[in-house]
């Protein structure tokens, strides 16, 4: 089995006495797409923000092809791309003024930045727009715009956090076509979602997580077995809070 | 819709405001009791001190003979309070607010919205108008006899005088919005006026104390009682309101009161009822975007930049796009060049001696007698000027919501924070740059214009960096206006205070030694203790950037 590209080892992180994740482990390897579930709260954006550098975990650490991102932060963000669960980016700068900011920032020369902008931007029908300030933008426009720019340097685990909120159908299918190709080209795609039918489509490995735990790890077949994903999910969720009381 | 659903729906809403205006001014659920305190402390002061100085106003304007001017002039400074609030509240607030589609959606009348969202305003409005209105009636009412029916006149024209203001405010500001929205440069254009602004409110205050710097106290007095005659006519003409107020407190007129309160109270309904009936129309008008360009982007289309040249770039674009943040953090800028044009044109021992600068009562033989002293001093205005512009201070914190591209960035927190201070020196170098060549034009030695040039630069330099540091190392990224963080954050209170009282220490030191020592030990002050300024802030930004950068939630 080749190296895993995102290594996650005992994580752990809690705020004062609340523990929002505990003790997970996972690998998503080169040419994986990894779908990461949960309920709200359950802990996946807490995972996803320390895994891309914007959040120090409690204990455990995070490799990206081998670099710790909190030992060597630059050597592993440079390999990596993030899109977050919110598209916040700077109202005052234009789409294209973005783009060249985020390519400047990551190293990527004029002619290549132009051509995959150009080319993704026209797959996501945002071309049109770039011109205009990110301030007019809708939220679905930013959401695009937003998922323009980490591909731009080929990176090595892509990270998305709820990446298909907002997005049109069209907009939809481009994106599982753009992260399908990105994984035959070796990236290794590692995303949080609530849309169970888009995991169960995509993902080659899934992860649950309730409560901070993972509940479930493995290929996306054997983890949903001759049910759906949604099924499994549900069970998955049932059989942890039997022991609550208000869940029985 | 029934009327009761609407009087239900009003209180909460009211409330929804006033929890929304605490918020904003940092009372928040679990910042403890002292920030509660300190907010208090703070309103307290402020209220205090505009109370003396409009007291202060009120008695000298009594003094000049001018006590027949206050009515009107109460009534014009409650209404410029409210319409200053009204313009910079209402957007966002009563139209073009976030969470219109929230609101609109509620199961409440429609007006019941817009009254909630006018109504906090017009509430501001009367409070200051109170405020300050009350220390010039008392300085009016100790000069002329207070019948019940002129007290009770000026009481109803405080609480009336910015209902009408801020209700056209509230219209004209809707019509700039609509403007401004649909206008891709707006930002730079209220920018420019703004500039042009302080530039005539500087040359006016100049203009102003030329013209009573050489008479005597008396004449003075007298000169002060005939501008004050003159405002008081030119308001009167200008907004009749005024001068209804006027006649109502001064001459007792029962006709001149009712009309005043009538339209009060007429203007602020209508506007509202208007604002009501369109509401949807006008939130749709104040959200719109710029028109579409028809100019077709190539996408990401300019030449590779290295990464701290990008993020500095960008941090200049987000001061150009932000009026309210370059002109709270540039205003030294503006003033240095000013002040520098100033001297320039006329000269320092000239305009020392013209009596245009307020607190300076010198003669043309005193002002060379001396002539080395001036000197010294002379580059701590510049380093005054410089302290006063940290673009850097809270540029961490402006981050906001967007931090995560910081955070996620292949970049070190060096790189970032190092981006953060040379837009700031880029914006200096240029104000300096201006002010050193027009200072050598006007005839300034040499070795002077660089003491004056070294002292803006250090303390621009040191205060903007220690700034930068107490940003980043605790930066507030949940703010709802930028304004929580660009004039009431602690980092840049501490860099502008610092730089203010580190100015003023060093001109006292600088002419204790030119006094003691010798010219040239004033001169050697002048240029090392910037020097060290700037490597004091340097180092303390230096310790912060190699903790890295916190975010949300960054503390385990």
């Amino acid at each position: 089995m080749a190296r895993p590209i995102l290594e996650v080892s005992h994580f752990r992180k809690s705020y004062g006495a609340h523990v929002a994740v505990r003790d997970l482990s996972l690998a998503v390897a080169p040419g994986e797409i990894c779908g990461f579930i949960g309920h709200n709260g359950a802990g996946k954006t807490t995972l996803i923000r320390s895994v891309v550098g914007a959040q120090p975990p409690t204990s455990g650490t995070v490799r990206v092809c081998g670099h710790d991102v909190w030992r060597e932060p630059v050597a592993a963000k440079r390999l990596m791309a993030y899109v977050p669960d919110n598209p916040d980016v700077y109202d005052f700068l234009t789409g294209v003024q973005y783009l060249d900011l985020v390519a400047d920032v990551f190293g990527v020369s004029a002619d290549v930045r132009r051509w995959r902008a150009g080319e993704l931007a026209g797959r996501l029908e945002l071309t049109d727009v770039l011109g205009e300030p990110v301030s007019a933008y809708s939220h679905g426009m930013r959401q695009k715009l937003v998922l323009v720019g980490p591909p731009l340097h080929h990176p090595a685990p892509l990270v998305l956090d709820e990446p298909f909120v907002g997005l049109d159908p069209s907009a939809s299918h481009e994106l599982k076509a753009i992260l399908r190709e990105r994984a035959a080209a070796g990236c290794a795609v590692f995303f949080s979602s609530h849309v169970l039918e888009v995991v169960e489509k995509l993902c080659d490995t899934v992860a649950v997580i309730r409560r901070g735990e993972l509940v479930a790890l493995g290929p996306t077949d054997e983890v949903r077995g001759s049910a759906s994903l949604e099924d499994v999910f549900l069970e998955l969720v049932d059989k942890k809070d039997a022991a609550i009381p208000s869940r029985r | 819709m029934t009327v009761d659903s609407g009087n239900r729906g009003l209180r909460p809403l009211l409330s929804l405001q006033v929890r929304a205006l605490l918020y904003g001014l940092g009372v928040r659920r679990g910042s403890g009791r002292l920030r509660a305190l300190g907010a208090a402390a703070l309103a307290l002061l402020l209220a205090g001190m505009a109370v003396f100085y409009l007291g202060a106003l009120g008695f000298g304007m009594v003094a000049a003979g001018a006590a027949g001017a206050i009515p009107a002039l109460a009534a014009l400074m409650g209404s410029l309070a409210s319409v200053a609030l009204v313009f910079v509240k209402a957007p966002g607030t009563v139209f073009g607010c976030r969470d219109y589609d929230l609101v609109a959606a509620l199961p409440v009348p429609t007006r019941a919205v817009v009254l909630a969202r006018t109504a906090p305003l017009y509430g501001f409005g009367v409070a200051v108008s109170v405020l300050l209105a009350v220390p010039l009636y008392v300085a009016y009412f100790s000069a002329v006899v207070p019948t019940p029916v002129a007290v009770g006149a000026a009481a109803l024209c405080a609480v009336c005088a910015p209902l009408v203001p801020a209700a056209v405010a509230t219209l004209v500001s809707l019509a700039l919005m609509a403007v401004a929205v649909r206008f891709r440069h707006a930002g730079a254009v209220q920018l420019v006026l703004s500039v042009l602004l302080v530039v005539g409110i500087v040359a006016g205050s100049l203009a102003l104390g030329g013209a009573f710097g050489e008479k005597d106290d008396a004449a003075t007095l007298a000169a002060m009682g005939d501008v004050a005659g003159m405002l008081s006519a030119a308001v009167a003409a200008a907004y009749p309101p005024a001068a209804w107020a006027a006649a109502a407190v001064g001459e007792g007129s029962l006709a001149g009161l009712a009309v005043f309160v009538i339209l009060s109270l007429a203007l602020p309904a209508a506007v509202t009822a208007g604002l009501a009936a369109c509401y949807p129309a006008v939130n749709a008008v104040a959200t719109s975007g710029p028109r579409r360009s028809s100019r077709r982007v190539v996408a990401a289309g300019s030449a590779a930049a290295s990464p701290l040249r990008a993020l500095t770039v960008k941090e200049l674009r987000r001061i150009g796009s932000m009026p309210f943040y370059a002109m709270n953090c540039c205003v030294g800028l503006v003033l240095m060049v000013v002040a520098a044009v100033a001297i320039s044109a006329i000269g320092v021992d000239a305009l020392l001696a013209s009596g245009v600068v307020n607190g300076v009562e010198l003669d043309a033989r005193a002002v060379a007698a001396l002539g080395d002293q001036i000197d010294a001093a002379l580059p701590w205005v510049f380093g005054f000027c410089g302290a006063m512009s940290l673009t850097a201070g809270p540029s961490v914190s402006l981050e906001g919501r967007a931090s995560w591209l910081m955070l996620t960035a292949p970049v070190g927190a060096g790189t970032v924070l190092a981006s953060k201070l040379l837009a700031n020196l880029v914006l200096g170098c240029a104000a300096v740059a201006v002010s050193a060549v027009a200072l050598l034009v006007g005839g300034m030695a040499p070795l002077l214009v660089l003491q004056c040039a070294v002292a803006a630069m250090g303390l621009l330099t040191g205060f903007s960096a220690l700034a930068l540091a107490l940003d980043a190392s605790s930066p507030n990224l949940a703010w709802t206006t930028p304004a929580e963080v660009v004039k009431r954050g602690l980092p840049m209170m501490v860099g502008v205070f610092g730089g203010i009282v580190t100015a003023l220490g060093c001109g006292f030191l600088a002419v204790l030694a030119c006094g003691t020592l010798g010219s040239w030990v004033s001169g050697l002050v002048n240029l090392v203790a910037p020097l060290v300024v700037a490597a004091a802030g340097l180092a303390a930004l230096r310790a912060v950037s190699r903790r890295g950068l916190p975010g949300p939630a960054w503390q385990a």
